[in-house]
Order: C-alpha cells, then sequence, then structure tokens
C-alpha cells in the first residue's frame, strides 16, 4: 500500500520550512521532502541579512513595505536565530548624491525606521568605517542564521504532528490527467526507493523549481541569477554596513558568529548543480567592500561560495527583478492539485509561506488561520544547566540550538561531554554526540551546519577526526574513512577562490597534515 | 572588538605546545595563546568572559616566538585584557596595583625601608630602580649603584614614578600614558638610562621609545666590571634562570652576556639546568591575580634548578627573585646583587 | 637597535630545523659553525620520523626503497646526485651513521634499517609509510605484529590518542592485527580534560604516573600496545624503557605531529649540534645577506634591539619552507624573503579553473640550487659559498615528517661541499 498525504512540500529551506510548520499549526498533516540536508539552495548560501527592507526602499517599495513587517514580527518569534545588531547605510564619495534623499523618502513611504546619523556619530559607532563617508544613515537592519531559522521551524512543525525527511529526491511524479498522483523519491545516500500520494503539492524546489515543475509537464518559467558572498575572518563591525546607493555588487557587509560577509553578485546563470563563486567575484567584493571598511583589505579571506536567486519568468532581469514572490498554480497547465512558489527572500519566508498555505488550504475547503506570526519558535525560553560548560558555550549554544538547547546542554555534562572538538567555534563533545544520534543527521557535514563545529577559519583541519570521534558514526572502517573524506571534500568547496596568502599557507599545511601523514584522499569540492 | 589584521594561525600548536602555563595548567584552567589571542577573539563582544583565564598569562613571549606564521600573540592577549579592562573587570589583587599607583605612584606599597641614590650627580646616566628594587629588593639597586659607580655620575631624578609595565599587564592604558608621560619629562637631558629591573627595560624600549640598558648590557658592553669578580670559598655551583622580559624582548645577547660573566667569575661552576629559559611565573601580574599558578611555575623552576645540583639560583630580574622566592628550596639572588657582592672592595 | 660588533666564523648556518642542524653536525667538529634560528621550525611540529622520500616519488618507484632505486629514479635525489660528484652508495650509509649516533647520544632510540619501508600506526589511526623509523617514534614494524594483537592504549583526559577513533579507521584486515581499545586513568590527570601534548608530559615526569601506566599494561592481555607520545626528551629513553621492561610488552607510541615526537627530535638535534661544537644562536633572525660578485660576504643577525652583522667562509641557508617560516607568501608567490636569491613559485593561476593537489604543487616551489647544492642569486649567477638544504629548496618541500630524510640527506651533501671548499 503507498502511503497518502494531505500535502507533500518538496523543498527544505526555509520556505519549504515555514511552509511545513504553517500548515502543522493549522492542523493539516503533511510532509516535506528535501533533496539533500535541509538549506540545501539558497537558504544554505547568502548573506545572512534580516532586512529592516531600506534596501529596497527606492527599487522595490513592495518588498520594502513586507520585509518592514516582517523583520519585526521574526523578532519577536525567533529571537535565537537573530543577533540584532543594527545596521548604517553610507555613502561614498562618487555616488549618486541624489540618492540619500531618495532613500529617506522611500524608506518613509514604506514604514521601514530610518535615522540619519552624522558622520561622527557613525565612526564611533562603527571605528573600521572609512573616513571618505559624504552621507550615513541607521537602520534596524539585523543578522540571521539561516540554518537555524529553518531547523526551528521543522522542529516546531514535527512537535505539531508533520514529518520531514532530508535526502530523499524527487525522481518522477505521475500525472493523471490534472492531478499529481503519486510521488517516487529516492534517499540520495542508501539509494532506497519509496512512494507516496500526495492530494496536494507545494513546490518550494527554490533554484530547482523549474525541473520539479517540469516533471508533471507544467512549465514554469525561471530566471536564476547567481549571487557569491566571501567570508572574512573574524567580526569586523559591530552590525551590517550597506552602501547607500542605488543596489549594486559589493554593497553589503554582514557580521555572522564569528565572521564577516561580504556580498554580492548578480550574474545570470542555469544550471543549478554547478554554482560556485569565481576569483574575479572574490576580487570584486573585497574591493568593492573595503571602500566602505577599508581593513578589510588586509583581513584573511577563509572561503567563498554561491547560489541562485530564482525569480519569476521573465520578470525583470538579475537585480532588477522584484524579490517579492509570486505564488503561481498551474492550472493553466492543466494541473489542479500542484502549486509553486518563486522568488522571495530569507526575510519574508514566513509571509510567502503564510501565502502559500493560504492557497493549499483553499484547495482542501479549510479555513483555519495562520498562526505562525503569533506563536514563537521558542517553546521555552529557558536555558539549560551550565556545569562544567563555560558561560560563553551556553550562550552559543542557545543561538544554535534554541528550543532544544536544554537537551543539547544534558549532554555536555555526560562523560567527555565537555571535551572540546572545534577550538574555531568552541563546540563541545556534547554537542555533536547529540547530533549523532540524530536521524536527519547522515553525514559529518550535517553535524557540521548544525553545530558549526569544522566551521572556524581553519575549515576543519584535525577536527575533522575528533568529529567523527564523537559521532560514532561508521562502525565498519571502510565506512568511517570515506564519511571523514566525504567531510573533508564537502570543506574544500569555496577554498580555490580565496587561496592565497594565509590561507593559501594554512591550505599547504592541511594538505601535509592530512594528505601527507594521515593519508586522506580530498576530492575536488563543489 | 579586535580586528584580526595579522591571522596567519594555521592550527599547528606550536603556541600552545611552548606555553609554560598550559602545560602546568592545563587547557581546562587555561586555554592558551591560541584561543585567547585567535580564536575566542573572532566573536566580537565575547573578551568579558576570558577574563578569568587571560589572567593567568605571565606574557613570558614565548608564544609570540614560536609562532611559525608569526602572529604577534603576546601583544594581542594585552590588547585582549586592555578591552576587558575597559569593561571596568579587574581582579581583586589588580585592584590593590592601581590603588598603590594612584597614591603612591608605585605598583608596591612603601614600607619604612626605601632605597634612595644620594645626590644629583649631573646628567650622564640615569639610574632606574624600579618600584621593587626601590621598596622591596633594596640589594639589587645599592648593588647596582656600587658596581656603576665605579665607572661615573649616576642619578636618579626626583618624582620618578612607577615605569607603567605592571599596568600594560592589567589593561590600565590610562595610567600607563599618564605615568609615561610624567617619566618623559624627567627623563629628558640625560645621555643613557640604566635598570635593574628587565621590565621596566622592556617597558621603557616598548613603549616609551628610549633605548633603556639594562646593568648587564652596561657593564658587559662598557667593558666596566673591574677587577672581576671572585667567589671566596670552593666551587660554588650556580644555575642562571633566563628571565624571560630580557631574553626575549630586549634580546638573547643578555643572557649570554650574562653566562660570560659568570664564567670570568673565579670559583664559579655554571650547572647546566633543563628549560633555564621556561618562565618562573613572576611575570604578567599573575603574583598578584593568580598567585597559585605563579607559585606553581617558580616551584617547577625550582626543582629545574635542584635537578641541576645547583647551590644557587640566579635571576637577573628582581620580579623573578620575588617569586622563586616564594617556592623556596634553594637560595635565589639577583645576578648583580652576587657579582657585587663577590667584587673586591676598594677602601 | 644597536649594532654589535661584527665577528667571523668558518660556517653560518641559517635555520635550525632537521637540515640546519644535521648540516652543524656534519661541520661541528671540523669547523667553527654558528647555526641561526628565530625559535619556529617545522621540525618541532613534524612527526619526528625520518622518511626519504615523498609520497610521488616513492608510488613512482614502486614502493621499492633501496640504494639503487633511489640513486636512478627517485626524483629530486637524482637531480642532487647527478649534479654532485658525489656517490650515493658511500654517502647514504655514511649520513645514515653519523645521524644515528648523534640522535643515539641524546636518548633517542634508533632503528637500524634506513632504507626498509615501514608501515605505521598514526595516533589518529591511519597507516602512514615511513621508510626510516627512528624507535623514539614507533617500536617494531606492522608487519611484524601481523597476527597477533593490538591493544591501542588512550589516556584518560588525553587528546593526543583516541583509541576508538583508531579503531575506526585502522585498517586492520589489511595487517591482520586484532585491534582493541582501552583507556588508562591516571591519578595526575584526574578531573583534567582537554589535555594537549606537553601537559601529559609534565604528569609523566613522575614515576608515579609511570608505575600506574604500567600497571595498566600489565592487565591488558594484548601482546602490542599502541600509546600516545607521553615523554618529553629529558625523560623519553627512561620512560619508554621501564614501560616495555616492567610491562613485558610490545609498547609502541603512534607516530603523531604537532606533538611530543617532533619536539624530541629538534631537542636532540639541538643538543648533537652543541656537542659537535657548534655555537647555537637562538631567538635571531637573518635580516640581510650581502653579496658581491656571486660571493656573499656576510649576513645580518637581528634580535629585537641588536643587530650584528656574521662574516664566513660558507653560508648554509636551511630556513624551510612557507610552513617553517623561511620562505614567504605573497598573495600567490612563494617569495624569498631576502629578496636575494632566485626561488621557483607556483605556475599562474587560472582565474576559471579550480586547481587540485596543492601539496605537490607546494613540493616544487623553493631555492633553487646548482651544482653541489650551491644557491642561485636572483639574477641567476650561481654563488660560489652559499649553499642551500632542506625544505627551503625546491623539490623538497615534504610535508611533516615525510621527507626528513631527503631534508638531512640535502644537507649532508651541502655540508660535503662546504668541505671540499674549505
Amino acid at each position: 500500500m503507498v502511503a497518502r498525504v494531505p500535502v507533500l512540500v518538496i523543498g527544505g529551506g526555509v520556505v519549504g520550512a515555514g511552509i511545513l510548520r504553517d500548515l502543522a499549526l493549522r492542523g493539516i498533516e503533511a510532509m516535506l521532502l528535501e533533496q539533500g540536508d535541509f538549506c540545501h539552495g539558497a537558504s544554505g548560501g547568502n548573506q545572512g541579512m534580516l532586512h529592516s527592507g531600506a534596501r529596497y526602499a527606492v527599487k522595490d517599495p513592495v518588498s520594502a513595505k513586507e520585509c518592514a513587517k516582517e523583520s519585526k514580527t521574526l523578532r519577536s518569534i525567533a529571537e535565537h536565530c537573530i543577533d540584532d545588531c543594527g545596521g548604517i547605510f553610507v555613502s561614498l564619495p562618487g555616488d549618486d548624491p541624489g540618492y540619500p534623499d531618495e532613500f529617506l523618502r522611500g524608506c518613509g513611504k514604506a514604514g521601514v525606521e530610518v535615522e540619519n546619523l552624522d558622520i561622527k556619530e557613525a565612526l564611533l559607532r562603527e571605528p573600521g568605517l572609512s573616513n571618505r563617508i559624504e552621507h550615513a544613515a541607521s537602520v534596524k537592519d539585523a543578522s540571521v542564521d539561516a540554518f537555524s531559522l529553518t531547523l526551528s521551524n521543522i522542529e516546531s512543525a514535527r512537535n505539531a504532528g508533520a514529518k520531514a525527511l532530508n535526502y530523499q529526491r524527487i525522481v518522477k511524479m505521475n500525472r493523471v490527467r490534472g492531478t499529481v498522483e503519486e510521488v517516487h523519491y529516492q534517499d540520495a545516500l542508501s539509494g532506497e526507493l519509496k512512494r507516496l500520494k500526495p492530494e496536494i503539492v507545494v513546490n518550494a524546489a527554490g533554484a530547482w523549481s523549474a525541473k520539479i515543475a517540469a516533471l508533471v509537464q507544467a512549465p514554469l518559467p525561471l530566471t536564476l541569477d547567481k549571487g557569491s558572498m566571501v567570508v572574512v575572518d573574524g567580526r569586523q563591525t559591530r552590525g551590517l554596513i550597506n552602501r547607500l546607493r542605488s543596489p549594486a555588487d559589493g554593497d553589503i557587509i554582514v557580521p555572522s558568529h564569528s565572521v564577516t560577509i561580504l556580498g554580492t553578485t548578480s550574474i545570470a546563470h542555469t544550471d543549478p548543480e554547478k554554482v560556485r563563486a569565481s576569483v574575479a567575484e572574490v576580487e570584486l567584493l573585497r574591493k568593492e567592500c573595503s571602500l566602505m571598511l577599508p581593513t578589510l583589505e588586509s583581513c584573511r579571506l577563509v572561503r567563498a561560495y554561491a547560489r541562485l536567486r530564482p525569480s519569476a519568468g521573465d520578470g525583470g532581469k538579475g537585480r532588477d527583478a522584484s524579490r517579492s514572490f509570486a505564488i503561481v498554480d498551474h492550472t493553466s497547465s492543466g494541473l489542479d492539485n500542484m502549486i509553486s512558489l518563486v522568488g522571495g527572500k530569507l526575510t519574508t519566508y514566513r509571509l510567502m509561506a503564510e501565502r502559500a498555505v493560504d492557497a493549499v488550504a483553499e484547495l482542501l475547503g479549510d479555513n483555519t488561520s495562520c498562526t505562525t506570526a503569533k506563536e514563537s519558535l521558542l517553546s521555552s525560553s529557558q536555558m539549560g544547566k551550565a556545569g562544567a560548560i563555560p558561560k560563553r558555550a551556553m550562550e552559543r549554544m542557545h543561538r544554535k540550538y534554541g528550543p532544544i538547547q536544554a537537551e543539547v546542554a544534558s549532554h555536555c555534562q555526560a562523560h567527555r561531554g565537555a571535551e572540546s572538538i572545534c577550538d574555531c567555534e568552541e563546540v563541545l563533545r556534547g554537542e555533536i554526540s547529540y547530533f549523532a544520534g540524530h536521524p536527519d543527521v547522515r553525514t559529518l557535514s550535517d553535524v557540521m551546519r548544525r553545530t558549526r563545529a569544522g566551521m572556524g577559519y581553519c575549515q576543519s583541519s584535525l577536527c575533522a577526526f575528533k568529529i567523527l570521534s564523537a559521532a560514532k558514526k561508521g562502525e565498519s572502517d571502510q565506512n568511517a574513512r570515506q564519511l571523514l573524506e566525504d567531510f573533508l571534500t564537502e570543506r574544500r568547496n569555496g577554498i580555490e577562490p580565496v587561496l592565497e596568502g594565509e590561507q593559501l599557507r594554512q591550505e599547504i599545511f592541511r594538505s601535509y597534515l592530512l594528505q601527507g601523514t594521515y593519508r586522506l584522499e580530498r576530492g575536488e569540492g563543489r | 572588538m579586535v580586528t584580526l589584521r595579522e591571522n596567519g594561525c594555521f592550527k599547528c600548536g606550536a603556541c600552545q605546545l611552548a606555553c609554560p602555563v598550559v602545560s602546568l595548567e592545563g587547557m581546562d584552567k587555561f586555554s592558551g595563546p591560541r584561543s585567547l589571542a585567535v580564536e575566542a577573539v573572532r566573536f566580537g563582544n565575547e573578551v568579558a568572559g576570558t577574563r578569568e583565564d587571560i589572567m593567568r598569562c605571565t606574557a613570558c613571549y614565548r608564544c609570540g616566538e614560536v609562532c611559525p606564521a608569526k602572529i604577534p600573540l603576546p601583544e594581542r592577549i594585552l590588547e585582549v585584557r586592555r578591552r576587558i579592562f575597559q569593561q571596568d573587570l579587574a581582579l581583586s589583587g589588580h585592584q590593590r596595583i592601581i590603588e598603590n599607583i594612584d597614591r603612591f605612584g608605585r605598583a608596591v606599597e612603601p614600607r619604612q625601608d626605601r632605597f634612595q641614590l644620594e645626590g644629583d650627580k649631573g646628567k650622564e646616566v640615569l639610574y632606574f630602580p624600579g618600584c621593587i628594587g626601590e621598596l622591596r629588593l633594596l640589594d639589587i639597586p645599592r648593588s647596582t649603584v656600587s658596581l656603576l659607580s665605579k665607572i661615573g655620575n649616576v642619578s636618579t631624578p626626583q618624582g620618578w614614578l612607577c615605569c607603567g609595565a605592571p599596568l600594560e599587564k592589567l589593561g590600565d592604558w590610562d595610567r600607563v600614558k599618564s605615568l609615561r608621560e610624567k617619566n618623559l619629562r624627567l627623563f629628558e637631558g640625560f645621555q643613557a638610562i640604566v635598570t635593574s629591573c628587565p621590565g621596566c627595560q622592556t617597558h621603557f624600549t616598548q613603549h616609551y621609545s628610549l633605548q633603556a640598558l639594562n646593568t648587564i648590557e652596561y657593564l658587559y658592553e662598557g667593558k666596566r666590571l673591574h677587577p672581576r669578580p671572585s667567589v671566596k670559598s670552593k666551587k660554588l655551583r650556580v644555575a642562571l634562570h633566563q628571565p624571560c622580559h630580557l631574553a626575549r624582548t630586549i634580546g638573547p645577547h643578555v643572557i649570554d652576556y650574562a653566562v660570560e660573566l659568570l664564567q670570568r667569575t673565579a670559583g664559579v661552576r655554571l650547572m647546566e639546568m633543563a628549560d633555564a629559559d621556561r618562565c618562573c611565573g613572576g611575570g604578567g601580574g599573575v603574583v598578584a591575580g593568580h598567585p597559585d599558578v605563579a607559585l606553581r611555575l617558580a616551584q617547577a623552576k625550582v626543582r629545574s634548578a635542584l635537578e641541576a645540583k645547583a647551590d644557587l639560583l640566579l635571576a637577573p630580574c628582581p620580579f623573578c627573585v620575588t617569586n622563586l622566592r616564594r617556592a623556596g628550596g634553594i637560595e635565589v639572588k639577583d645576578l648583580v646583587v652576587f657579582l657585587d657582592e663577590n667584587s673586591p672592595k676598594k677602601n | 637597535m644597536r649594532d654589535m660588533p661584527a665577528i667571523r666564523v668558518d660556517v653560518l648556518v641559517i635555520g635550525h630545523g632537521a637540515a640546519g642542524l644535521f648540516a652543524g653536525i656534519s661541520l661541528g667538529k671540523d669547523y667553527s659553525v654558528a647555526v641561526v634560528g628565530n625559535n619556529a621550525s617545522a621540525t618541532s611540529l613534524s612527526t619526528g620520523c625520518i622518511s626519504m622520500i615523498s609520497q610521488e616519488a616513492e608510488s613512482r618507484s614502486g614502493g621499492r626503497i633501496d640504494l639503487e632505486s633511489m640513486a636512478h629514479s627517485v626524483h629530486p635525489f637524482s637531480d642532487i646526485i647527478e649534479r654532485s660528484a658525489m656517490n650515493l652508495e658511500t654517502l647514504l650509509p655514511e649520513m645514515s651513521q653519523l645521524l644515528f649516533r648523534a640522535l643515539a647520544d641524546q636518548g633517542l632510540e634508533m632503528s637500524d634499517d634506513l632504507f626498509h619501508q615501514h608501515p605505521l600506526l598514526t595516533n589518529l589511526g591511519t597507516d602512514y609509510n615511513c621508510s626510516s623509523a627512528p624507535a623514539h617514534t614507533i617500536n617494531g614494524q606492522l608487519d611484524k605484529m601481523a597476527g597477533s594483537k593490538l591493544a591501542v592504549l588512550g589516556v584518560a583526559g588525553g587528546l593526543d590518542l583516541d583509541p576508538d577513533l583508531v579503531r575506526l579507521l585502522f585498517d586492520g584486515k589489511r595487517f591482520r592485527l586484532r585491534t582493541n581499545s582501552h583507556w588508562a586513568s591516571i591519578k595526575g590527570l584526574k578531573g583534567r580534560r582537554n589535555c594537549g601534548p606537553n601537559e601529559i608530559a609534565e604528569v609523566f615526569r613522575s614515576e608515579e604516573a609511570i608505575e600506574q601506566l604500567i600497571g595498566t599494561i600489565k592487565e591488558l592481555d594484548e601482546e602490542n600496545v599502541m600509546i600516545p607520545p607521553l615523554f618529553s626528551l629529558s625523560n623519553y629513553a627512561s620512560g619508554m624503557t621501564a614501560l616495555r621492561r616492567k610491562s613485558g610488552r610490545n609498547v609502541f607510541e603512534a607516530v603523531t605531529p604537532l606533538s611530543l615526537p617532533g619536539l624530541r627530535l629538534q631537542g636532540a638535534m639541538e643538543k648533537a649540534a652543541q656537542a659537535e661544537g657548534c655555537r647555537m644562536l637562538k631567538g635571531r633572525t637573518a635580516v640581510e645577506l650581502q653579496i658581491e660578485n656571486d660571493v656573499v660576504t656576510g649576513a645580518v643577525l637581528s634580535s629585537r634591539t641588536r643587530r650584528r652583522l656574521y662574516h664566513f667562509n660558507s653560508l648554509i641557508i636551511a630556513t624551510g619552507d612557507v610552513i617553517g617560516g623561511g620562505l614567504a607568501i605573497k598573495g600567490r608567490e612563494i617569495v624569498d624573503p631576502f629578496d636575494s636569491l632566485k626561488v621557483a613559485t607556483f605556475p599562474p593561476r587560472s582565474k576559471k579553473t579550480a586547481e587540485p593537489g596543492i601539496a605537490e604543487a607546494v613540493e616544487e616551489t623553493g631555492y633553487l640550487v646548482g651544482n653541489d647544492m650551491r644557491l642561485i642569486s636572483k639574477n641567476g649567477r650561481t654563488l660560489r659559498n652559499a649553499f642551500g638544504a632542506g625544505a627551503a629548496l625546491a623539490g623538497f618541500s615534504f610535508p611533516t615528517g615525510v621527507g626528513l630524510g631527503g631534508s638531512l640527506l640535502t644537507a649532508y651533501v651541502a655540508a660535503k661541499s662546504v668541505q671540499e671548499v674549505n
């Protein structure tokens, strides 16, 4: 007997997770399938901005308004994912002198809080700013951890009865006349094939949504645009810094955990499978961002990454495309039980999910209303007991784990649980062992994404072994070595474009250790 | 927030391996130079959490020396201490030092006995006794002046204040700057500055931009130790501790000089001591902040001296002498005191 | 910064890692030699093993390492040997004799077979081929243990050896070894969690800790026991002897970089150099080379507040690669910090493609040398009295410990060349 499910959500990024949660809180049974680990797509490679909306105030007032409202909402429901460090916009000599006024007007109209800053104030707030800045304005930008946010949504959805599986690839969808009848999916790691029969399919597959729609002969015109980012070691600013000009490349600096992320670019792209940041983009980002923050010229670059922004059809090219989103039903191609989502941004994921679930509810004849804006993702704000755990580590665990922080902390109280595994990010053995037992966690990279072990400036060196040991995975010797090598290959992603100076020396040393002494092979990397 | 421009760290761990506090106390108590100066600071505002931890560093400078990427680790650690201090989090032992500076212009409270250099003999050589020399280990400045006076005009300007080195170690840069300003005015006009305290000399060199000499350099380079000292009794077995604030901040030449001066002293047998350059625990404000740590380091040094079969442990630094004596077990003396005691006296 | 009076020596060696120190050991008896170092050396971070060749060369020679295959087919030795007038067949045994005697005198155990490939176990459980096993890092070879049992014994609180991890990664089937993991509790480490190698070494300075470990080993029923590095140079020989003799087992240390074995090798070589009469000048950096008409006339050494000019008949530069700190990285280029010598650097990078094999590419970077290890100046002239040795040379930048033997060979050849000139 093939399992039935009222709603199937395809795509486990922040939007898919938000949809799953909304459905679950409305009492609608649902299942989510994600092809890789959660946040495989754009949700796993963005700049982590919680937009005040200021950036879109002039060019895209609809987005600006949405961001202003939603960023407030998210602050109240997902406090643990948000580093509320504020932001400033600064202009440099040569920037459009008329823009600051347009900017302030646009913010006013869109309900985006903004405050003019004089240069002295701006420099006090951000001592690293260039002293050539001409205008400055303060906004309520913040830094958000998209992965933590996505997992918190999934956790909340599961608590309300929903199901979610990672590492499941959709291989076939059977369409019978106007209905998607059966979905075949395959475990990406074990190869096991499964089937299910959904009543409604929600296609939240981001850059892959056209491919999904194509499985049921439903055209979904999609424009793919690549955005690259560069990770700088260390927090170099107190808050976000944006360029006060019409949006262009290299405009944004975002502090996040122990790093600073420079972004971004906008390049037309076609294939969602091969997305890499190029050397040219890295150089451009460093150069442009250094104009605002000169110390960046000599800072250490640790990694570069890129993802695709999908936007609807031919609705404008790249940067000019509206960041607002579209809910597409496929009735025009005769399909009556699938809706697709296109576009959107991290900050407005909840709103996008709400609209999508409204559409699903209508199809199901259900009129329960959305409560995701009111119910907090933190079921309890109580932090676990510290014991032998350093206070700093407890704080960081709250940010990473939110609702499950207390459970993770208790693992760190167990035997050897407070041993240090990743020194860069101060990750303890108990954190690793907690996730190692989790059914979602099947590779060492999955452990890394959840705990941040291996995400420091060394991009995992000997700590890879410690992670393997704490995770106790791979009982047979073949498997353990493979897990390690796969992890080291993943860590190699995004290293090439920044391979120079201090990072190059580190990579040489790592090669010496891992390949030279320990005879571990590392693949090409993405 | 400490901006990390020179961060060439590639996780080799050489600094952790070289750190004397890590090896004695363990990384659970002292997370070590890499953690304090490189890893933890990347998070921005969390330096406050490192207070207890970071005050165990003795500022021995070994970490910076062994780092293959030449990261200025010791300077970074002191920079982090500066940030912590700005958040008003000084340890109680350190509060006392600050009070003493404010009340007496000295790192330690004055007692009845004070070293004073008589008379103003012009501005040829400025002799700077330092707080410990003036107020606690008076034999050091007395011996120094006795040896230097054979040479020429030595004087100490009236109204001198603590050089500021202990404040730098606490992170109190306001006081470091005000002490420096006042002292520099008094130092004007002197042709040379000599001090018997490596801490003072290091501070003058690094933060006053002065070329100060320590007594050993002054005696050796000027060929001024005449006639040669000689030990009266039998072969005296002596071990030489190498102060961190000489070997690693002024230069290894000072140790070479000290060794030669000892080798030229008749009756002295210089014993080969293991870990002669390992920190004794006397620096970095650890004696005031974490006296138990300083004591354990001193005890380890005394063990090394005893294993080398020495009868006497010489340490050319008042902070080293003070801390090593706390460990007991062997006679400890400043090198210049030893040389003066064994120099023939002119009648 | 004050200048000190200039000094003259017969030979100045810049670099106090394995290569520089071995050059000193080779020359110290007959010449006045000063060895300079800035206290950072990659040797002290290495595995302490002396292995003769790189991975690539090893696979090219089909895994066979003997005099013949080394001389004729194994890059880069063949280059050196061809360009010099030297005979590898006499050179290698001579060199190994000197090396073994010097290190054994300082308390390291040395096995007597420099050329045979030994598979070794690393502390993280992989196996690792080393062509010479100075026994202070491992005693016994895996093939000798074949068919028997192996206990992997970690010390509770210590991070250096995780027996469970070794069991996960070690391919015991290939070597026919049945492996079990165990933990030893040592009183001196009670309550400690994150102990690195030197904390462990401090604890194992005491007889009590050693006796406790012996007791634990005696309770095991495996014949072979793998332990983490526990001893610094001061009590390595006595400690390991006690462990083996009193427990009656084949006790050996796991191979591990970034730990005690590298520090021990460094310490032993420094002492050996001093025993041969070399003057150790630590805490100094060479900042300038003075070159006139293809002859290096002097080198300026600097330390904190002093500078000094050194004159010499011959100069050996053994400053190491980018890890050791001798060569510098500027952007993506390898550069000579003296700005005086010719350097092979990375090939120019294409902006579009990724580049695999960074380790292989690095091996080829470094100072270029002509016949008899003579260094070449920036403008292409072969210097008459300056020689290169070790990982600083193009073709010799080997990973941590793999290839230390190669470094030592280059140092020995450089020393021989110095002898021929003087």
